[in-house]
């Protein structure tokens, strides 16, 4: 017993903790079983899923077009006695007719411009699959019973205790046939009111409520157990610092400014000029003549030439004159590749090259500048970023 | 009840019936302005959804630029269409609630005209650039107080009708009306505390977290009692009303109606879960928002239930078809609501479209079809006459759902897909969309479906339009109608077995003070310690008031709306110091008088923008966004490098910041033009160096000073550290 009652607690609890704390959007934890689920982010999950709420949503409909003829039969409905909560039942299920069939409509659109199937998304149509499924049965459930009170045997009777139940757990309302019992003395301009009972299933919302207010304080505010979004915040980052490493590590790409060499081959060098083009051309040149940003073409380096200095200054920038710090952007490696394709670029001589810039650099010659940011050049511009 | 029944036939033999008549001409003026500023804010609105797909339609015109007419559309449908919703059927529903003709017909009418003057001054001053910024109170200090004045010609209206009623007890509607009242009287002028710089121009009297926070105990409250109460008071008097049948339960209404109000007024923190305001109050924002849900479906269980007994006739009558699903969608949008109020849920949809999606669902579901509902109810009853067309009702009920699913649905996959891209991390350890505009062509198509939804709604307006022309035309109009009444008695005896609570139900007086006081508690707790205890924001001494030209580019900033696409708060998260820098504190907003936060980022976040970029990147953005970016649909500003700089103000404005707490030097005010003139020298230097020829004293140089300053502070203080 004791052993239930633990497991109960436990999962409560961490029901409760998934809702109130920041899992949704920590980055991935492997120990976490629902996350990094190899298959929920591939397109062809995408297209099952959508296909198969749409396939339900066609099956709702249908049944409900099926349920719809069963309660239009007014005849069947006079006679029986019970019609009237049915009724609101059926309502309710046909209301969602409309809404259903509109979805339908807009979800192949919708889909289009979809290329992203992230997790999250997967876990929504996940949800939206069970939610659908849900409402088929319930609409299953609801013909079932139809069928069989217009078959004659009537529900009501067939199992009073459970509609009792569920009637008093549900609304404890007086029916409408009774109603003159609860019906106020007063009327506003023929407006008269019942008083019916609170709902018990709202009375007991409402409760829980106050105490999932009650349990969020406590455990945020007054135990200080729950992580306030400063702490949450540090523990993301760590944990991202750590993927990165065991990254970099396990793909052998640790290089950094003391360890880089250039690289020669030219399937490398390739990679870096389509880098290059894609990152440093609005500034630099398209042949590297310069630009907003300095001439490459040269043997003139404002902040030291050579592989370490460029890979250097690629990697932290030099944010005092708009150049960016890319190591946010490119991994060490395309830095390593673009720093080599660039190194290839002298004595290209391109076309409207701009003036030389900083000091004449020959390999284990003029010591260049230690500090990026360092003022040398005065007629050093503020190079474009074009990236956000 | 055998006993009452003598009672009352004993009254009505004693009691004289006095004659009088309900005013429904101003009713009638309230339906057809309804009508027409609906159509205008509607219009305007799908105008700015479609300028999210096609930027042209900006027109390179000031006074269309999405930044300028998004407050247009906000405040057209919330005060204009919705306000006049609110004042027809309180106008309506009350004198009959209360057997008595509206106290002052002067009144009335000053009313109607004064709002809807207000309503056009909105709607040339926000195009013009005339804003304090602060959501759904963007209109300056004159026109505030022209509605402070309005508001309370309405509640001295309303109260003295009240007054001189001859129903003894107030009917649950008229408790929301109260309510409403004096609620709304109270955010309106405490969030609109501001100091005049010029007629059309103040400062908030607030700064960064604390303006933050009046604002959204404000902005969620205006979404409490101006689009909420007042509409669950029209409710409750219009669902029994057309359906003829006895409210559910008055239990019900007693408990979920001060259940309501007392936590309503908490929820506010909930627009600002992660951001600079104290975690405390962040807290209180998510529980309250939590335990909101079951009074806000105390009202939608009221009104659905009020039906029991005459479903069928709901599949008849398109009028219940309206009130039903508008209700329907109250109860989505006030349990979403608060599940948006949960932390893990607020990340993703902060920000973003789904907040678009959650407001469309209770504003076009709950008040649009509501006021349609009423409107072809009460149309055809004023005019003596049947609706022109049941079957165009329909047609426009089906307009209108299939509208708001097309609007809804897009929004929300919008808001899920760009929170993705946003939150996606290489295993490299990089930002797997680094590039924040690729985050935005990829919603281009939902924000198209989207717009297509607006059109269909729209276009069912149009529908009722006709119809109701049409009906109006059929019809006669009884501009008095003939009632008649007992006069109330002197002295009323309690009798036996009467609930507790009819005995304020008789006292309108003792109503609106306990409304006022339950609706107090929350705001007070939660405001004020942020203004006594230091604490709560820290300070950085490295924080510095702006310099002149800086706070003339952020007026500028605040004119062209900026606000309404860019935030200005990074929040805690890995994904959003990767891409914008260090989250935001507290202290860096102390003298942010208004704050600028923002609450959607339809461009990226600003807040560390300053330094960013080259001065001349800022030059050519924001003459031609699209040369900077390719496939931005940010609008061009082309004005901004031509039009002057209007320095006069300098003086004014300085003193008024230094006013309000900003500690400029005694008489810096006077000298203050020289150090702006010599900034802006600065800048002018600097796109020289980049071969672009500008002029010192044009708008943009101190746009860019602003936004070159932008959550640099934080850095000197840095630096100082590291020296």
């Amino acid at each position: 017993m004791n052993h239930i009652k633990n497991i109960f607690q436990k999962a409560v609890l961490s029901a409760f903790m998934f809702l109130v704390s920041g899992n949704l959007i920590a980055a991935e934890t492997p120990q976490v079983p629902w996350r990094n689920l190899k298959f929920a982010t591939e397109t062809s999950t995408f297209w099952f899923l959508t296909g198969l709420a749409l396939f339900l949503l066609v099956l709702i409909i249908v049944l409900a077009g099926v349920l719809k003829s069963i309660v239009s039969n007014k005849d069947l409905w006079l006679k029986k006695a019970s019609g009237n909560k049915a009724a609101s039942v059926i309502f309710i299920a046909l209301m969602t007719l409309p809404a259903s069939s509109a979805f339908a409509q807009a979800a192949s659109p919708e889909s289009a411009p979809l290329v992203v199937m992230t997790e999250d998304i997967f876990w929504v149509l996940v949800t939206v699959n069970f939610v659908l499924l849900s409402l088929l049965f319930a609409i299953l459930l609801l013909i079932k019973n139809l069928l069989k009170s217009l078959k004659g045997e009537d529900v009501s009777e067939a199992a009073p205790v459970k509609q009792d139940i569920w009637a008093g757990a549900l609304n404890a309302a007086v029916p409408v046939e009774r109603e003159g019992e609860i019906m106020m003395d007063h009327e506003y301009d023929g407006i008269r009111e019942l008083d019916n009972n609170l709902p018990p299933w709202w009375i007991w919302g409402f409760y829980f409520t106050i105490a999932f207010a009650g349990v969020y304080l406590t455990y945020y505010h007054i135990t200080g157990k729950g992580d306030l979004m400063i702490a949450e915040y540090n523990k993301q980052m760590e944990e991202g610092r750590l993927q990165k490493e065991a990254y970099l590590a396990k793909a052998g790409a640790k290089v950094d400014e003391n360890t880089v060499v250039a690289f020669t081959e030219a399937a490398q060098l390739d990679k870096g000029k389509e880098t290059f083009k894609t990152y440093c051309a609005a500034c630099h040149g398209q042949a590297g003549e310069g630009g907003v940003g300095p001439n490459f073409a040269d043997e003139y380096w404002i902040h030291g030439g050579g592989i370490k200095n460029i890979f250097k200054t690629v990697k932290y920038g030099v944010p005092a004159k708009g150049m960016i710090a890319w190591e946010a952007q490119l991994t060490p490696v395309q830095i390593q590749e673009v720093s080599s394709y660039i190194l290839t670029l002298k004595g290209t001589n391109p076309a409207n090259a701009k003036e030389p810039q900083g000091e004449l650099w020959s390999e284990g010659g003029a010591v260049p500048a230690a500090q990026p940011d360092s003022a040398v050049a005065d007629s050093a511009k503020s190079p474009v970023a074009v990236n956000q | 009840m055998e006993k009452n029944k003598t009672r009352t036939n004993k009254t009505r033999i004693t009691m004289q019936l006095e004659k009088f008549s309900y005013d429904n001409k101003i009713v009638k003026m309230f339906a057809y302005a309804t009508l027409l500023w609906g159509i205008v804010g509607m219009t305007v609105g799908l105008l700015i959804a479609l300028q999210l797909v096609f930027p042209v339609l900006n027109f390179n015109f000031a006074y269309t630029t999405f930044g300028r007419i998004r407050p247009l559309h906000t405040n057209a449908v919330i005060f204009a269409f919705v306000g006049n919703g609110i004042f027809m059927g309180v106008y309506y529903s009350l004198q009959r609630l209360l057997k008595a003709r509206m106290w002052n017909d002067t009144l009335s009418k000053i009313n109607f005209w004064g709002w809807q003057l207000i309503i056009v001054a909105a709607a040339v001053t926000l195009p013009l650039g005339l804003t304090t910024s602060k959501e759904y109170a963007e209109l300056e200090w004159p026109i505030d107080i022209a509605i402070a004045l309005i508001w309370v010609v309405f509640g001295l209206n309303m109260f003295m009708t009240i007054i001189k009623r001859r129903e003894r007890h107030l009917y649950v509607a008229i408790w929301f009306y109260i309510a409403t009242f004096i609620t709304v009287a109270v955010l309106h002028i405490v969030n609109s505390f501001e100091m005049p710089v010029s007629l059309f121009k103040s400062y908030s009297f607030y700064a960064g977290v604390q303006d933050a926070l009046v604002q959204w105990w404000y902005g969620h409250n205006a979404v409490a009692f101006f689009l909420t109460t007042p509409y669950l008071g029209l409710m409750y008097y219009f669902i029994p009303k057309i359906a003829n049948r006895p409210v559910y339960s008055y239990r019900l209404s007693i408990v979920h109606f001060w259940a309501l109000i007392f936590l309503y007024i908490w929820a506010g923190p909930h627009h600002l879960l992660y951001t600079a305001l104290p975690d405390w109050a962040q807290s209180l924002g998510t529980v309250f928002s939590i335990m909101l849900i079951a009074p806000s479906w105390g009202g939608m269980i009221n009104g659905l239930l009020t039906l029991r007994g005459a479903w069928d006739r709901v599949r008849e009558n398109p009028v219940l078809k309206f009130m039903v699903v508008a209700i329907t969608c109250y109860g989505m949008a006030t349990f979403e609501g608060p599940m948006l109020s949960l932390k893990s849920v607020n990340a993703i949809s902060h920000f973003t479209d789904w907040t678009i999606a959650h407001v469309h669902v209770g504003a076009l579901g709950w008040n649009g079809l509501l006021t349609f509902g009423i409107l072809y109810f009460l149309i055809p009853k004023m005019f003596n006459t049947k609706l022109y067309s049941e079957k165009l009702a329909n047609t426009h009920f089906w307009l209108a759902t299939l509208g708001i699913i097309f609007y809804a649905l897009p929004m929300y996959w919008a808001g899920l897909v760009q929170f993705g891209m946003w939150r996606q991390f290489t295993p490299e350890g990089f930002l797997a969309y680094p590039n924040f505009l690729e985050t935005v062509t990829q919603l281009k198509p939902l924000y198209a479906l989207r717009s297509f939804g607006g059109l269909l709604y729209l276009s069912g307006v149009f529908v009722m339009l006709y119809n109701i022309v049409k009906t109006v035309k059929a019809g006669s109009f009884v501009d008095n109608e003939a009632a008649e009444a007992p006069a109330l008695a002197k002295d009323y005896t309690v009798h036996a077995g009467e609930g507790w609570h009819r005995w304020i139900e008789r006292r309108p007086i003792q109503m609106l003070v306990f409304s006022l006081i339950v609706i107090s508690i929350g705001g007070l707790i939660e405001i004020v310690p942020t203004f006594l205890i230091k604490s709560n924001i820290p300070t950085i001494a490295s924080v510095k008031p702006y310099t002149p030209l800086e706070l003339q580019g952020r007026d500028i900033y605040i004119r062209e709306g900026c606000n309404n696409c860019h935030s200005q708060m990074i929040r805690p998260f890995r994904f959003e110091t990767e891409r914008y820098g260090e989250y935001s504190k507290a202290g860096e907003f102390v003298y942010d008088h208004p704050f600028l936060w923002g609450s959607k980022r339809t461009g990226p976040d600003l807040h560390r923008t300053g330094g960013k970029y080259p001065d001349s990147w800022h030059y050519n953005h924001m003459l031609d966004p699209e040369s900077m970016s390719a496939g931005t649909i940010m609008p061009a500003y082309p004005w901004l490098h031509t039009a002057e700089l209007d320095i006069t103000s300098t003086a004014a404005k300085i003193s008024a910041m230094r006013t309000i707490g900003v500690p400029y030097p005694e008489g810096y005010e006077n000298i203050a033009n020289e150090d702006l003139a010599y900034q802006a020298d600065q800048i002018v230097k600097n796109l020289e160096k980049d071969k672009i020829q500008a002029l010192p004293n044009t708008e943009i140089i101190a746009l860019i000073a602003y936004l070159q300053r932008l959550g640099t502070d934080i850095k000197a203080d840095k630096a100082q550290a590291q020296k």
